[in-house]
């Protein structure tokens, strides 16, 4: 190879009590490619990238940046290398403008030291559409759709000159058609001579838009291609070590009578503005119902209503002939209904605590587990073992905090106790987030086999691709409503899409 | 009439006099809460310098030998919030606590032994701060309204302009804007956070300071134990009516001030009991309170489902 290697990460090995999490890995991009980064939750990118960052000393290895050898341990070298990194979690200040968050720090001024706010108005609209894109100078973030708010801070890097972008799950908050749109602006980047890492794990995306990949595993390179001269399959058994591909065992649903009945249901967001604007859907026994769509357009709130955590404005949540809304959370537990939560570690599980103490969370105060508010270690022991058993919880015992368990481990504490219960009504928000391939079939396996048990399962998912592979009916939501009901086996993604971002037919 | 009597010129002056000390700390107040600092050891700040100040000028008879020392006294509490909250990473609130705490004991305990008085100490050779007249202002109607004043008033004026520019025009002030509400995206910019937070603690402790010595150096010259008596939280509250901007602090403890003045007017109208009057900048805190809790429930106020627009 004759061009330029604009990053050189050279034997880099990175320790985490307990885990590895980069070991010798060599890491190469070129100047003005599209190299994308792909690998599991837990295969060691973003340690890789936060090295490259400067935000993580590497125990051993060497950092090359245009050829020369650099020292980064702090952000600010690698910014003042031309190194710009958009996280995954977005560092926007809410009541600040765009150009103020892109601005932040450094911000044009004159000899008195008052910022120029035009000028910087002027430069942040200039930079945006040397690069294609439009920016709204007076719009603040909080009022900013997510696809706004990434592109802020992708100016953000261009602003501090950045040559070198690392986007990191850039897709994982955009509709599909949005994604498009990034992909243009990274087109765009590339031709303007900007070299781009873009970490992901939607291998679909990685043939769309890099030119070539470097595939990660258990911390270390599985392997460099060009993405012309593999396929996704190949990927894919990098990724994993083993062939894999999403798909779900299952045969037809055979719906009964109706457990759920939803109608026309209201619901007010943390902030106080609507986030579920009249939804109605109803659930039958026996069959899995799917809520697809981009997050944050009212699926969180839909779910919290239902289990009780958020109060209801309007509307009513028929549940075996009962209205439940607006019940408390520990009544409508008592009805069997199972909640597994999208927030594992807030919500779902007290990380602090051991194994056994989550297991038992929604069962405690019942016989034979305790008796007159007294525990029964002994039933306790003999219960959560069990559920280690059956759910195939990997720990070396029930009395590990839960904290030093993977994510896929922790979700497996959570199913378990939601589904220990024998419940009649399974509400599953994000079940598979941050779960490990292996992990994500064991969990699917088990929401189908609750249908087939005669249970009847909400699941609530962002991944498009486990929405359609598990649920029997989809409805896309999309700004608080369900826009669309269709049978997943007879629409495609790109159809889904357009569904997802308001678009009926 | 009555309200004509109370309200006259004496009452404008009588509410600046009675803002400023309230608006200066708080101002103070606002600096730290916009870059997420908690600040409650304002209180022992204030305290402490006014402790400082009269013993400097009572042993050197100089009103600025204790403003010197007053200064250092607000900044030396203030490195002791910095370097429990910062530096050892204990809880802010509990520290200020502390401090407070610390202060009323501390300075309590060295003026019954210093000087062997308990409850107040006063003496002809402590020097105070004399009015100044405002040379300009000199022969101009405005005369009456505005001249004459001791130091904090005007100091209060200039803190308000200049924390404003401070505030919304330059890199330190949108710095301590962003700290406070996100330092990820602060520390992403390259900003130094924690600086950022130990730059406005040092700096309330200099207005809390200067504050302090004006208590005890300015209309009376005397030190009473718990002479601050609250106006570090007083300050603390008109920041967050005042939404932590530096304009919005000096109106909220306005609000402050005319309930002050108007009690202390009232007194001499209506020859009220004394002890009501002291309660009313307490039952005044009360009332913002609830106001800044309305405020914030007015804020989430659901929309109502049918002026919603839905497309």
């Amino acid at each position: 190879m004759s061009k330029d290697i604009a990053i050189h990460l050279k034997n880099i090995t990175k320790e985490y009590p307990g885990v590895v999490a980069n070991k010798n890995v060599d890491f190469q991009v070129f100047k003005g490619e599209i190299h994308a980064l792909v690998g599991e939750n837990g295969a060691g990118k973003s340690t890789l990238m936060k090295i490259l960052y400067g935000i993580e000393q590497p125990d051993e290895g060497e950092i090359l940046i245009n050829g020369e050898l650099e020292q980064i341990n702090k952000v600010e070298t690698a910014i003042n290398l031309g190194i710009g990194m958009v996280h995954q979690e977005f560092t926007l200040v809410p009541s600040f403008t765009a150009p103020e968050n892109i601005g932040l720090g450094q911000e044009p001024r004159n000899s008195q030291g008052i910022i120029d706010w035009k000028g910087l108005n002027k430069l942040v609209v200039d930079i945006a559409e040397k690069y294609g894109f439009k920016v709204d100078p007076s719009l603040k973030m909080i009022d900013a759709s997510v696809g706004v708010q990434q592109r802020t801070e992708i100016l953000k890097t261009l602003y501090r000159n950045a040559n070198i972008l690392i986007l990191d799950e850039p897709t994982a908050v955009l509709t599909p058609q949005e994604t498009d749109e990034l992909f243009t602006v990274i087109r765009t980047l590339v031709d303007e001579g900007k070299t781009v890492v873009f970490i992901t794990h939607k291998l679909r995306e990685v043939m769309e838009i890099a030119d070539r990949v470097t595939v990660m595993r258990a911390g270390e390179v599985q392997g460099v291609s060009e993405t012309k001269n593999t396929s996704i399959a190949e990927l894919a058994s990098q990724m994993v070590g083993r062939e894999v591909f999403l798909q779900v065992k299952k045969d037809e649903a055979k719906p009964e009578e109706e457990i759920l009945n939803v109608e026309d249901l209201w619901v007010h967001d943390a902030r106080g503005l609507l986030a579920v604007k009249g939804v109605s859907l109803n659930i039958r026994k026996g069959e899995i119902v799917g809520i697809a769509g981009v997050e944050g357009n009212g699926q969180s709130e839909l779910v919290e209503a239902l289990t009780g955590l958020r109060k209801t404005s309007q509307g009513s949540i028929n549940y075996l002939g009962e209205n439940i809304a607006s019940s408390s959370p520990k009544n409508i537990r008592r009805k069997k209904i199972a909640h597994i939560p999208e927030d594992r570690t807030n919500t779902g599980l007290n990380t602090q605590l051991s194994i056994w103490e989550n297991l038992i969370g929604n069962s405690y105060f019942r016989k034979p587990l305790s008796t007159n508010g007294i525990f029964n270690l002994k039933k306790i022991a003999m219960h959560s073992n069990k559920l280690k058993e059956d759910f195939d919880i990997r720990a070396p015992n029930i009395s590990l905090k839960v904290k030093s368990l993977s994510g896929g481990n922790q979700q497996k504490v959570v199913v378990a106790r939601e589904l220990s219960e024998d419940p009649i009504l399974t509400i599953a928000s994000q079940p598979t987030r941050g779960v490990d391939i292996g992990n994500i079939e064991a969990i699917h396996e088990q929401l189908v086999q609750m249908r087939d048990d005669g249970g009847a399962v909400l699941l609530v998912s962002a991944e498009l691709d486990e929405v359609m592979a598990v649920a029997d009916r989809v409805g896309v939501m999309y700004e608080g409503q369900i826009v669309k009901w269709v049978n997943p086996k007879e629409v495609d993604q790109s159809q889904m899409g357009l569904y997802m971002a308001g678009i009926k037919d | 009439m009555e309200w004509i009597e109370i309200f006259d010129l004496s009452i404008f002056r009588s509410l600046l006099r009675s803002t400023a000390p309230i608006a200066i700390v708080g101002m103070a107040a606002a600096m730290c809460s916009a870059a997420g600092v908690l600040n409650i050891g304002l209180e022992g700040k204030m305290l402490n310098a006014a402790f400082a100040g009269v013993y400097a000028s009572y042993t050197f008879e100089s009103v600025w030998a204790g403003f010197t020392a007053g200064i250092i006294a607000g900044l030396l509490t203030a490195a002791l919030f910095g370097l429990l909250s910062f530096t050892l990473g204990a809880d802010e609130v509990l520290a200020g606590l502390a401090i407070n705490i610390f202060a009323l004991a501390g300075t309590t305990y060295l003026m019954r032994t210093i000087f062997g008085q308990a409850g107040f100490f006063s003496d002809p050779r402590i020097v105070g701060f004399e009015p100044i007249s405002v040379p300009f202002l000199r022969g101009t109607f405005l005369e009456p309204f505005l001249s004459d004043f001791t130091y904090s008033v005007y100091l209060m004026f200039v803190l308000a302009i200049l924390l404003h520019t401070v505030y919304y025009r330059t890199r330190l002030g949108t710095a301590i804007r962003a700290t406070g509400e996100n330092p990820e995206a602060a520390e992403d910019a390259g900003i130094n956070t924690v600086r950022i937070k130990w730059m406005v603690t040092v700096f309330s402790g200099l207005l809390a300071g200067i504050s302090g010595i004006f208590l005890s150096l300015e209309n009376l010259t005397m030190f009473t134990e718990g002479m601050s008596a609250g106006k570090g939280y007083i300050g603390l509250v008109a920041s967050s009516f005042g939404n932590n901007t530096p304009f919005g602090t000096f109106g909220a403890s306005l609000f402050f001030g005319l309930g002050d003045a108007i009690g202390i007017r009232l007194q001499g109208v209506y020859e009220l009991d004394s002890r009501l009057i002291l309660m009313i900048p307490y039952a005044l805190t009360v009332v913002v309170l609830i106001l800044i809790g309305i405020r914030q429930r007015l804020r989430v106020r659901p929309v109502p489902i049918n002026e919603s627009s839905i497309e």
